[in-house]
């Protein structure tokens, strides 16, 4: 939330989705009392679900989010603005840094090979390749596809980029790491693999024919 | 995979094709003595993990 606070790009609206945690509540109501942030509060519900609270909220033309454990560089918000108003994007995404438990950030970001749109929709085929936390959209497009569906724990983002893609946006890349991710280890061994599998095996089911129609247009057309 | 491969993987920082257990994953680090590869996909931020390189693919 730090990082929130520090954009350079103003006026800002910062908003916080407490997704039924009990820890540092004393901040956030300071900092609402202070009319630095707003929040809301709801019973652990998972995230695809808080974000589309965070959206209900929000009134600004763009929107961007993220984790609480992770953290925005501090022109995050106005180069990427730069760049989607540049490029006319509704949609976009950036290159990041991983980060370890005492957040101390990787040198080398994390980048998607250089390549056309078209080479990235090919990546779309297998798997995630957008990171949910570099997302930058208008808010009008999130409303028009109907937010996250909540009923996937793993695969919503997934889900939605897909969704978008398939409806005719382009996803930019912005090819500089704008944010610091923390990834955390598995308590047990493959946590949620089968789960994981089997929602992406559904997703991948309604979805891929549906990509492969679009890229192999796209092919014919190059 | 061989760990030549995975270790050339995570030094590079561009994202290449690997999945573990049909799911797509981004190689962090390499432990060539042990021949395991730390790992995490976007799918689940809490579940970076340590597997052995024989049992990444890439495609």
């Amino acid at each position: 939330m730090e990082s929130a606070l520090a954009q350079t790009y103003k006026p800002l609206e910062i908003i916080v989705v407490n997704d039924g945690s009990e820890r540092e509540t004393d901040i956030l109501y300071r900092l609402e009392g202070a009319g630095r942030i707003k929040v809301v509060h709801q019973p652990n519900r998972g995230t695809a679900s808080a974000l589309n609270a965070g959206f209900r909220l929000a009134a600004g033309h763009y929107a961007a989010w993220l984790s609480s454990d992770d953290r925005f560089r501090p022109d995050k918000i106005e180069r990427q603005v730069r760049f989607m108003q540049g490029g006319g994007w509704a949609i976009s995404h950036t290159a990041f840094r991983l980060m370890n438990g005492e957040g101390i950030a990787e040198s080398d970001p994390v980048l998607l090979p250089e390549g056309s749109m078209l080479q990235f929709y090919r990546s779309m085929l297998l798997s995630n390749t957008v990171n949910g936390c570099t997302v930058m959209m208008e808010r009008t497009l999130f409303n028009r596809m109907g937010g996250f569906s909540e009923k996937l724990p793993y695969t919503h983002d997934y889900e939605l980029w897909l969704r978008i893609v398939l409806s005719g946006y382009p996803i930019g890349y912005l090819r500089e790491p704008l944010t610091d991710y923390r990834v955390h280890s598995a308590m047990g061994t493959a946590m949620h693999r089968e789960e994981i599998q089997k929602e992406l095996h559904s997703v991948h089911k309604t979805y891929i024919p549906r990509l492969q129609r679009l890229i192999a247009t796209l092919e014919g057309e190059v | 995979m061989n760990k030549q491969r995975a270790q050339e993987i995570s030094e590079s920082p561009v994202m290449a094709n690997v999945t573990y257990q049909g799911i797509q994953v981004y190689i962090q680090h390499v432990d060539p003595e042990r021949e395991t590869a730390r790992i995490y996909s976007l799918l689940n931020k809490e579940d970076e993990m340590e597997v052995s390189v024989d049992a990444l693919t890439e495609y």
